[in-house]
């Protein structure tokens, strides 16, 4: 704690521009909670240009260069011709997704497009069976734990709870059947309850997200640039 | 101050306060712990601990897994998760190797790491390296896949141009089997590190995750896909204290606690208004 009289950083030094650079772009950012204005907008538009020209440049200099480019000249110098093929026929699987841009090539993007959805639609396949099928299994719980067994997460309350929380929660998307009957009816009563409890706990996390990137840019202003606290 | 506004019952006031008196009121709020040092106990909750305790349990020598995605958006609740993590990894001396599926991260975690490597002095190559940017976050399912089943030719050089054969830390590692831990850190969790590789290999998997997406998260922790998970900033702060080094994790957990006062008060306020306005209009009503 450097004391309550402020520090700036020094736009002199390079350290210090680059500071002084963020606590403007986030004060240009947070003065829209004052009102819409040209220096928000200026600063959206100019972060957007930037994370955009950025992952460009890195999607060439990090994948396009050494997983295409690099291989595919060293492949040529070393006469591979298996491996030119290979790179070659990569690239203009690449290039065949510019087809959209033109109504009378997007024939060529569906073809690639073709592809990426059947070799998608596999992976989501194995992807779901792996992540899906122990929670499945990890669902079946006994109400009945023998006390040498009892933990905070298996013991018979907690499993009770569980099972009543799940089979009330599916009794409520139970759509297609008449819930006039009273257990029905209890069951997605209970489920509906219990779904509300979840989307206040998913708001109250969304609060805390919210909450920690506008601590951190505070602090940074507080800190960094003014060097107070 | 207008006259038709001045008129105004006190509940429709409370009401209608200028949202902007609420923006300044949470700003002072979560700056006030900058000048008023504060350090309230933050007991490692559970699923903190699993990943605690999956860091103690690595035999020693193995290379860990470490994928992060954080940059500039999520600095406030992955960077202290983040620096916690390589604090324990580095004072155990534990290998590990970082790489990322967002372009724009590792100016952010190289930070961390160097300032922790200079600590300890550790060595990059041999206790850490760095793969840099390998593949765009759309692609990671195919990505993870891939790499998992054959690490050095996915990866194939690290952030320094030099080919994996040649990284000591890397020298060896053919699949995910020679990795004890895969830790993500970042927004979103990487779910095919349980679809691909603990699924498939037997790696273990832990994640630090933003508080908004931890919620349905729980339940991989239940059926042991995952050892355990670092939720926002709490995580990240729990975590710094199990390692008996808090930063920014600590720092943003104590401000977020004032930040939540403020709201509890705005809510009890509103509700206060809100009371007083049903109680004018039965009274208007009778």
């Amino acid at each position: 704690m450097t004391g309550w009289r402020p520090h700036p950083a020094n736009p002199f030094s390079f350290e210090g521009l680059v500071i002084w650079i963020g606590a403007l772009a986030t004060i240009a950012i947070f003065s829209f909670l004052y009102r819409e204005n040209r220096l928000f907008r200026f600063a959206e538009h100019a972060l957007l240009g930037l994370g955009i020209g950025f992952a460009v440049a890195a999607t060439v200099t990090d994948i396009l260069l050494p997983k295409w480019w690099r291989p595919l000249t060293a492949a040529w110098s070393d006469g591979s011709w298996g491996l030119v093929t290979i790179q070659v026929a990569t690239g203009l699987l690449g290039l065949m997704w510019y087809g959209l841009y033109h109504p009378k090539t997007v024939w060529i993007a569906r073809i690639v497009m073709g592809l990426t959805i059947g070799a998608g639609a596999g992976l989501a396949f194995k992807a779901e069976v792996n992540d899906k099928l122990p929670q499945l299994v990890a669902s079946f719980k006994s109400p009945y734990v023998p006390v040498a067994d009892w933990t905070m997460l298996n013991n018979p309350i907690s499993n009770t709870l569980f099972v009543v929380i799940i089979l009330s929660v599916l009794s409520y998307f139970f759509f297609s059947v008449d819930q006039r009957s009273t257990p029905l009816r209890v069951g997605a009563r209970t489920g509906r309850l219990c779904l509300m409890v979840t989307f206040g706990v998913f708001f109250g996390n969304t609060i805390m997200t919210r909450m920690s990137v506008f601590i951190e840019r505070i602090w940074f202003l507080l800190q960094r640039w003014l060097g107070i606290a | 101050m207008p006259v038709e506004q001045s008129a105004m019952p006190w509940y429709r006031r409370l009401q209608r306060i200028d949202n902007r008196w609420l923006y300044l009121a949470l700003a002072i709020a979560v700056a006030t712990p900058a000048f008023v040092r504060i350090r309230p106990p933050v007991p490692a909750a559970r699923e903190t601990l699993g990943v605690f305790r999956a860091v103690e349990d690595l035999p020693p020598g193995r290379p860990v897994l470490l994928l992060s995605t954080w940059d500039a958006g999520t600095i406030g609740e992955c960077e202290g998760q983040f620096h916690a993590v390589v604090e324990h990894l580095m004072r155990r001396g534990q290998p590990f190797v970082v790489w990322t599926s967002n372009p724009q991260s590792p100016p952010f975690y190289q930070r961390v790491i160097t300032e922790a490597a200079r600590r300890y002095g550790r060595v990059y190559g041999r206790d850490w390296a760095d793969l840099g940017y390998k593949m765009p976050a759309g692609q990671q399912a195919f990505g993870v896949q891939q790499m998992a089943r054959d690490f050095a030719g996915t990866m194939r050089a690290d952030i320094r141009g030099t080919p994996i054969e040649q990284v000591p830390v890397l020298r060896g590692i053919r699949d995910a089997t020679d990795f004890p831990l895969a830790i993500s850190i970042g927004y979103n969790p990487a779910l095919e590190f349980v679809q691909f590789v603990q699924a498939v290999y037997g790696t273990r998997v832990a994640f630090g995750v933003a508080a908004i997406n931890s919620t349905t998260l729980y339940t991989y922790i239940d059926s042991r896909q995952i050892v355990g998970m670092l939720v926002g900033a709490r995580g990240g702060a729990e975590y710094e204290m199990l390692v008996r080094r808090p930063g920014i994790g600590v720092d943003v957990i104590v401000a977020q606690s004032f930040g939540h006062l403020l709201i509890i008060v705005a809510i009890a306020v509103a509700n206060v208004a809100y009371l007083g306005e049903r109680r004018a209009r039965k009274r208007a009503a009778a």
